[in-house]
Formats: structure tokens, C-alpha cells, sequence
């Protein structure tokens, strides 16, 4: 068995080798520059180390803009927490098996249709002559169009319908482990249905939450599309200044310090994120 | 109490979900219903109309743009498909570090992802534009391929393998005589889903593509910042069919597995 | 402790009636077993007791306490799961404690009742474990513990023994048993392991598919006078002999039993029907079965017939033989192994002599 396996792993090395190979130079490296170009001016085939970039990118106006980007993604990712967890709840026990495949199919399916489409026909609904003013100052409820578009409201609103099938779909996993008959355990025993979910379904299912919520705070905190495309341009997410830094105005070691900086923010609030969950846990664990 | 949970639960709670699917699906419903409407920049019903296909059909960036985009789906699709086949069969059920690796991809942001492709092709002075897409959307396939192959193949039956080795068969033989016709729904679902990703992607195709190298996405793009055309409507229709066929194809191929 | 009464009750699932009114009275700290097939409906009948389904029509008594309508977190019954339904997320103090902390109780006092019970279990040395620390029979006294430690009315058990190993499940029984002496807790417990339910039960109910009730009554009246074939063949091995009557007088019928050569009086109080052109059937249980090899007369064995043995299994204790009688019938006889070297009676094609008492012939309705 043990020389079976010896002989495998020797004529299978150059088998792995192409996809290690790809994956390192195009991910990995690429990373490594970045970190790197933010630490050197470059100019005329010349490189000298600064720290210059990191001071810039650390002034009050850049961490108004990790901040503003870092807010949006936590209201983001708490409103689709709220929603998402009734709904994967509602899938996992309240619908019969066949409901459950097309509710579930019916969450991917948005994955697969292009998300610039998606948000183009959210111009189209949030406009100022848009359907939803058009149609209520038909209706008469509003004497002037509101202003939906080009503002937070868009931003937030298109980040949540993005977003939400990546919460419920983590949350309805976790809950399609936990057993119906655990309830009935928590009923037969004398609980009621408040102290049963409290106890019982909640502390069993925040799993769901925790990885749907930190999945969450990672696509958005980067969000490019939305704030580009809805956001109006006058106040700065994260992922449009990078465009900014990298795209328009070219200057990648500026660009490479605010990516760092970001991720390293990044990292910290998913860290806070898990500490907090951990709490909640715990709380609910042993409360007693 | 028992009225109470009666209403709660078969009113409240269907209504408030089937809320939300409606709010998911909010785009897609207004998406196709105005690709009919006839009437450019107006937000009203002003008739039913096949004008905005007819437009479509006639129009030749679309064209060009939908070739870019096919050529780098295929290409990125087939590269990341067989290196990823390959790299399962090597890994042979042994990850540890290997396999997380893969993962990467999936954890970061896109925006990085994308903005570290652009540094790498401009300090290594690599010309941006379809070979460079190519590169860019076959990291991001690797990243799903992987994942779903190696679940794949884990599951499979070691015996057979065996089996194979038993009655003479090379190492090599046995991939391509057993384990390759025993993943194929494996690699066409991840197929599919790597050449939808390559199609809708935008960002990478935002921050290395070049002048001659527009994709769909690219063309969406400008078209909505230059004004919005329900032409672009009629094109969502067609990569929607596209999509929904695609993930019908998808969900009948992983009906035996589980992908979440 | 009160009684336990389901009066007229129906459920229906959907097209499918599982139950139609359907009576069941279970008194006060006995330790009731419901014994019957898969798909009889006993599960239903347990879910309905319990709380998680309701009636379709009917009632459900506990004492004189109407509880029909009452959901299952107000009864005073609880259950231990086929799977137990331990909560993962707490040990096992935690699991015990459960009930009692919904009713608040003081901390003190929680921790006496939870150590108590777990002592009486054999689990003193598993408090403070996970769940996943736990062996297959130690859950199962975890979910008992629990299940006991509220002092319900009715206990009910469903499958307890099915996820456990052989030997595990006689030495689970003997604690069932003395745990419900102990406690004196009304135990029901439900099951389609006949071994089971006669080790456990003072009183017994066979179950039929349709929720029919074949029988019910103590497991030795149950096993020795059988009432229907049903209940003949589920519990334990039979004989089915049929029989033609021959003669019928005013207190007496004889009944003449085909191939055994034997023909049977009965008083004509134990027959209960008034058609006598059908056959009789009765039945005659294999270990009440006597083989010898030759044609002797045994005391008090009154019906001999010849047989030819067809096939043999041997089980170390015993034997098991398939005989042939004359043409058509074949009886299976239980022989204990009583000789020291190992060797059977018979051997497959040998001819055989088998002895039985009249009294052991039971007849069943139909």
C-alpha cells in the first residue's frame, strides 16, 4: 500500500505542477508585489524605499474612506443577517422537500446572470424619472421624485439584493444538519417555542451566520461595481479609489499602500467579527 | 395561542419570503419586461416591440464583444479545467496545504485579485488585452474547478482505481480510461459554471483589458455610462436564457451531489 | 401517577389512515409495551401522546385530565428518542438540567436532582462530558436521564434499543426494568422486537397494520394463548394446524386436526363463532415439541405423529428442525441441546418421532 501510494506521488509531481504554477504566479506573486510596491518609489527603473506612501495612505481622508467602506459593509452584512436567517429558516423546516430544491435553485440562480445587469436595472428603477417615482407620483403618495440614485440608499439597497442569497445560503446549510427532533426534545421537555429557539436552534445555527456575515464583509468591503456605477462619485468606497489609484491616476505604490492598509483593516474587523460571534456563542451556550 | 402560530406561521412568514425573492428578483423581472417596451429612455409602457432585438442583432460592437468574451471563456475554461484535472489526479486525495492554496482566490476581494493582475502584466511589461484575460479568468476558474473536482473525486470509489492497476492498466491509463469518464459530470458542471464566471466577469476585463479587447461586460459597461438603452434590455434576455440554461445544465449534472 | 386513555382516536396522513378509532387504556405505573410491524402505526400513536401530532378525532385522557388539545410542552410526558435527541451544544449536566432550568428552578436544587439521577443511571463520572464524548449506551442513559428527572406521568420509548449492540441491549433492558420499578413511572415503550417487549412488559398490546389491536394482555398470556394467527406468527414461532370439525355435542366439539392424525375436543364454551364449515386453526408452539427417535409413548405427552426431518439449523443451544408430515404440512420443533458431544437428534432425512400435549394446541379466531 505504502510503496502504491510512494509510486504515485513520484510520476504525479509534474501533474500538480501546472495549476500549483498558475495559482502562485498569478495570485500569490502578484500579492507579494503589491505588498512590496508599497514600499518603494519607482521611477526611471529605480527603486527606493519609503515609507512615504503609508503616511499618505493613513491621512484622515483615506481612513474616512476605509471607514465609510467598512460601515456600509457591516450595516450590509447585519441587514442581510436579519433577513436571511426567517428566510433559511423558513426553507429548512417550514416547506416540503420539493419547495426546498427550488427555493434553493432559485437563490443560485441570480449567481449565474451578470451583476452589471443586475445593477443597470437598478438605474432603471431608481432613477429619478425611474419606475418607483414614476409610479408613486402616479399614485400621489410623493409631490417630487426622490432622490434614490446616486446616493448611499442605491449603494446599500443594490449591496443587500447582491448580496443576500451568500448569507442564506451558509445559514440554510448549517440549519439542514440540525435535527427536527431537537425541538421536539426542547417541546417534550416543557419549553416553550421563544426559549426553544433561543437555546436550542439559535446556538446550533450561528455558525451559518458567522461564515455568511464574514463572506459578506469581504465582498463588499472591496465592492467596485455598486459604488461605481450607483454611487454617484462624489463619496469614495475603498474599491473605487484603488481603481482610482491603479486605474486612472497610475500610481500603483500609492495604490499598493491603500491596498494594504485596507486589507490589514480588513483583517482586523473580521477578526473583532469572530470575537464577537464567539461571544454570542458562548453566551447563549452556557448561560447558566 | 394555537390561532396565533396558525397565522404566523402560514401567513407571515411565506409572505415575508416571498417577499424577498421578489426583491432578488426585482432587476431580472424589469430587465426582460422592458426589453419589449417601445420607447427609448422613457420608463413608461409605451407598447410591445421586437424593435431593441432588431437593434441588437445589427449592432457590431455587440458582436465583437461577444467573440472576446467567448474566445477568453473557452480558452480560460479549457486551461483551468485540465489543469485542474490534473492537479486532482496528482493531489490524489492528499491536500494539507496544497489544496488550500486554491481557496485564496474565493477569500479575497476581487478588487485586489484583479488590481494585483494589472501591477503583475505592467511591471513585467505583459501587453494587457485577451491573452492577459485569458490568464486573469483562468485564476478565477482554478479557484471553483478545484474545489469542485477534488469533492468530487474524493467521493469516488478507491477500488476501482485499484481495480484498474490490477488488470494492467498505467497510471496515466487508468486517468484517462477511468477517472476522467467518472468525474465527466463533475468537469462539465464546473465547466459551465467557470465559463459563466469568465462571461459575467467584469473587473478583471475592467483593469486588463485593452482597447481592442472589449468584452460583453465592458460593453454593458459604457453603454450604462453613456446613457441607459433598452437595447442593452434585449441583451440581458439573451445572456439570461444563456445563464438559466447553463444552470439547469448545472443543477441536473450536481443533483447526486451536494455543492453547498 | 395517573392512567393514560386514547379514546376513539383517528389520524389520518393525508389518503393514508393510519388510525381509526383507535382505544387504548394504560394503567398507572405499569411498564406498557406496544409491539407490532413496521408501519403499524405505533410511532403515530407515540407522536400523539407525546404532543407532536394532533388528533383527527378523538381524545386523549391523563387521569381525568382531558390533554387532547393540550400542546406537548404542557403535558406531563416525555420522551426518549430512537436517536436520542441529545442537544450537541450541551453537556451532559446541561442536557439533564434542561427541563429544570425552563421552570427555574434554584441552582442548588438543580444540581442535587441533576446528580441524583445521573448516579441512579451509572453516569456519576460523565457529568461534566460533551455529548460527542459519549458511547452509544451512555447517550441513551443520557436521554433516559433526562427524560425521568421531570417525575412525568407517562414515560414514553420509542425504539430505545435500536441503535445499540446486542449485548449492550440485554444488559439496557434489565435497567428499564428496574428503573421503572424504581420509579414507578407509567413506561410506555414501543417496539417491533418481540424479545424486547416480553422481557420488559407487565402488560402488552400487539399492534396490526391499520392500527388494528390483535391483542393485549400480559406477555405469558400473550405467548401461551395467542389469539389470532397474527399474533401467533409475530410473537414467537408457530405451528398453524388446521383443523375440520368432526362432531359437535351440547357442552363438546371434536375437531379433527388434518395430517397430525389427532382429533381434539374442545368445550364448546371456548368457541366463540357459530359458522363450523370453515376450518378450524390453531396453533402449536415448536419448543412444546418433543422429538424422539423412535416411536415411543411419553407421559403425558398425548399426540404423536411420524415426520421426516427436511432441514436442521443449528444454533450451539439448540436446534431448529423443519419436518415434513405426510404430504403437505410442515411443522418446525425447537430442541433444546441437551447432550454434552455436540450431536443432533436428527439428521436431515431421517425419520422422527414428535410427541405433544393436547393443552399446548391453541385455537385462534379469525
Amino acid at each position: 500500500m505504502k510503496k502504491f501510494k510512494q509510486r504515485l506521488s513520484c510520476s504525479f509531481f509534474f501533474s500538480i505542477v501546472p495549476g500549483i504554477l498558475w495559482q502562485l504566479l498569478f495570485l500569490c506573486l502578484p500579492l507579494v508585489f503589491i505588498i512590496g510596491l508599497s514600499f518603494f518609489e519607482i521611477s526611471d527603473k529605480l527603486a527606493l524605499f519609503t515609507m512615504d506612501y503609508y503616511r499618505v495612505v493613513t491621512n484622515k481622508f483615506h481612513l474616512l474612506v476605509i471607514l465609510r467602506s467598512l460601515s456600509v459593509s457591516f450595516f450590509v452584512a447585519t441587514v442581510c443577517s436579519l433577513i436571511a436567517y426567517p428566510v433559511a429558516y423558513f426553507i429548512a423546516f417550514k416547506v416540503s422537500k420539493r419547495w426546498q430544491s427550488i427555493g434553493l435553485f432559485l437563490l443560485a440562480l441570480p449567481f449565474w446572470i451578470n451583476f452589471l445587469l443586475q445593477v443597470y436595472a437598478w438605474c432603471f428603477i431608481l432613477e429619478r424619472n425611474g419606475l418607483v417615482n414614476s409610479f408613486l407620483l402616479k399614485i400621489g403618495l410623493i409631490s417630487e421624485p426622490l432622490y434614490l440614485m446616486n446616493n448611499m440608499v442605491s449603494v446599500i439597497l443594490v449591496m443587500i439584493q447582491g448580496y443576500l442569497p451568500f448569507m442564506i445560503l451558509p445559514i440554510y446549510s448549517g440549519m439542514s444538519r440540525f435535527s427536527k427532533r431537537l425541538i421536539e426534545a426542547s417541546y417534550d421537555l416543557g419549553a416553550s417555542a421563544i426559549y426553544t429557539f433561543w437555546h436550542i436552534t439559535l446556538p446550533l445555527t450561528i455558525s451559518g451566520i458567522r461564515t455568511g456575515f464574514i463572506l459578506i464583509l469581504v465582498m463588499t468591503f472591496g465592492e467596485f461595481t455598486i459604488p461605481t456605477l450607483l454611487g454617484g462619485g462624489k463619496k469614495l468606497f475603498v474599491g473605487t479609489l484603488i481603481s482610482e489609484y491603479f486605474f486612472t491616476s497610475r500610481s500603483m505604490s500609492q495604490g499598493s499602500a491603500f491596498v494594504c492598509v485596507s486589507a490589514m483593516v480588513l483583517c482586523g474587523a473580521i477578526l473583532v467579527v469572530n470575537k464577537i460571534f464567539g461571544l454570542i456563542s458562548g453566551a447563549t451556550d452556557h448561560e447558566n | 395561542m394555537k390561532i396565533n402560530k396558525f397565522r404566523f406561521s402560514k401567513l407571515v412568514m411565506p409572505s415575508f419570503v416571498g417577499s424577498v425573492y421578489f426583491f432578488l428578483y426585482l432587476p431580472i423581472f424589469i430587465l426582460v419586461l422592458f426589453s419589449f417596451n417601445d420607447a427609448r429612455f422613457v420608463y413608461k409602457w409605451s407598447g410591445f416591440t421586437l424593435d431593441w432585438y432588431y437593434e441588437l442583432f445589427r449592432s457590431t460592437e455587440v458582436w465583437i464583444a461577444l467573440k472576446n468574451s467567448l474566445i477568453v471563456a473557452f480558452f480560460s475554461g479549457l486551461l483551468s479545467l485540465s489543469m485542474g484535472c490534473l492537479l486532482v489526479w496528482g493531489l490524489f486525495r492528499r491536500s494539507k496545504i496544497i489544496l488550500p492554496l486554491f481557496y485564496i482566490t474565493v477569500m479575497i476581494p476581487d478588487v485586489v485579485v484583479a488590481v494585483g493582475l494589472l501591477s503583475f502584466f505592467t511591471m513585467l511589461y505583459i501587453p494587457l488585452g485577451i491573452t492577459a484575460l485569458i490568464a486573469g479568468h483562468t485564476l478565477l476558474g482554478l479557484g471553483f474547478v478545484v474545489p469542485i473536482l477534488y469533492s468530487c473525486f474524493k467521493d469516488l470509489d478507491y477500488g476501482l482505481i485499484e481495480a484498474s492497476l490490477d488488470l494492467g492498466a498505467t497510471r496515466w491509463q487508468t486517468f484517462f480510461k477511468v477517472v476522467l469518464p467518472l468525474l465527466k459530470p463533475s468537469i462539465i458542471a464546473a465547466g459551465l459554471l467557470v465559463f459563466i464566471i469568465s462571461l459575467d466577469d467584469f473587473l478583471i476585463a475592467f483593469f486588463c483589458a485593452s482597447s481592442d479587447s472589449q468584452t460583453l461586460s465592458l460593453y454593458i459597461f459604457s453603454m450604462v455610462r453613456l446613457g441607459l438603452s433598452p437595447l442593452i434590455n434585449a441583451l440581458s434576455v439573451f445572456l439570461l436564457i444563456i445563464s438559466c440554461s447553463f444552470v439547469l445544465l448545472f443543477s441536473n449534472l450536481s443533483d447526486k451531489k451536494e455543492f453547498f | 401517577m395517573r392512567d393514560i386513555r386514547l379514546v376513539n382516536v383517528c389520524k389520518s396522513f393525508g389518503p393514508e389512515k393510519v388510525l381509526t378509532n383507535y382505544n387504548l387504556s394504560v394503567s398507572a405505573g405499569s411498564f406498557f409495551a406496544l409491539l407490532g410491524p413496521s408501519g403499524c402505526g405505533k410511532t403515530t400513536i407515540l407522536r400523539l401522546l407525546a404532543g407532536f401530532e394532533q388528533v383527527d378525532a378523538g381524545n386523549i385522557f391523563l387521569g381525568e385530565q382531558e390533554i387532547t388539545d393540550l400542546p406537548a410542552n404542557e403535558r406531563s410526558i416525555n420522551t426518549v428518542f430512537q436517536n436520542y435527541a441529545l442537544f450537541p451544544h450541551l453537556n451532559v449536566f446541561e442536557n439533564v438540567a434542561y427541563s429544570l432550568r425552563i421552570k427555574k428552578v434554584a441552582k442548588e436544587l438543580v444540581e442535587q436532582k441533576v446528580l441524583k439521577i445521573l448516579q441512579t443511571v451509572h453516569l456519576d463520572k460523565q457529568v461534566y462530558k460533551t455529548i460527542d464524548q459519549l458511547s452509544g449506551g451512555q447517550q441513551q442513559r443520557v436521554a433516559l436521564a433526562r427524560a425521568v428527572i421531570n417525575e412525568p406521568d407517562v414515560l414514553l420509548l420509542d425504539e430505545p434499543l435500536a441503535a445499540l449492540d446486542l449485548k449492550l441491549r440485554e444488559r439496557v433492558l434489565v435497567e428499564l426494568i428496574e428503573l421503572q420499578s424504581k420509579l414507578k413511572t407509567t413506561f410506555i415503550y414501543i417496539t417491533h422486537d418481540q424479545d424486547e417487549a416480553l422481557a420488559v412488559a407487565d402488560q402488552m398490546a400487539i399492534m396490526n397494520h391499520g392500527g388494528k389491536i390483535e391483542q393485549i394482555g400480559a406477555p405469558s398470556d400473550i405467548y401461551d394463548k395467542p389469539k389470532t394467527v397474527f399474533v401467533a406468527k409475530f410473537v414467537g414461532n408457530t405451528n398453524i394446524i388446521k383443523g375440520v370439525l368432526q362432531q359437535v355435542a351440547e357442552t363438546e366439539l371434536q375437531v379433527n386436526l388434518e395430517h397430525i392424525d389427532q382429533v381434539l375436543t374442545l368445550k364448546r364454551d371456548q368457541v366463540v363463532r357459530d359458522d363450523f364449515e370453515r376450518k378450524f386453526v390453531f396453533s402449536l408452539r415448536p419448543e412444546k415439541i418433543i422429538l424422539t427417535k423412535n416411536p415411543e409413548q411419553l407421559i403425558g405427552y398425548d399426540g404423536m405423529v411420524t415426520g421426516q426431518v427436511v432441514s436442521l439449523i443449528y444454533h450451539g443451544k439448540s436446534t431448529l428442525y423443519r419436518m415434513r408430515i405426510g404430504d403437505n404440512l410442515i411443522m418446525t420443533v425447537f430442541d433444546q441441546n441437551r447432550s454434552q458431544n455436540g450431536l443432533n437428534e436428527a439428521e436431515v432425512g431421517d425419520q422422527v418421532y414428535l410427541h405433544w400435549r393436547s393443552i399446548d394446541i391453541v385455537l385462534l379466531e379469525d
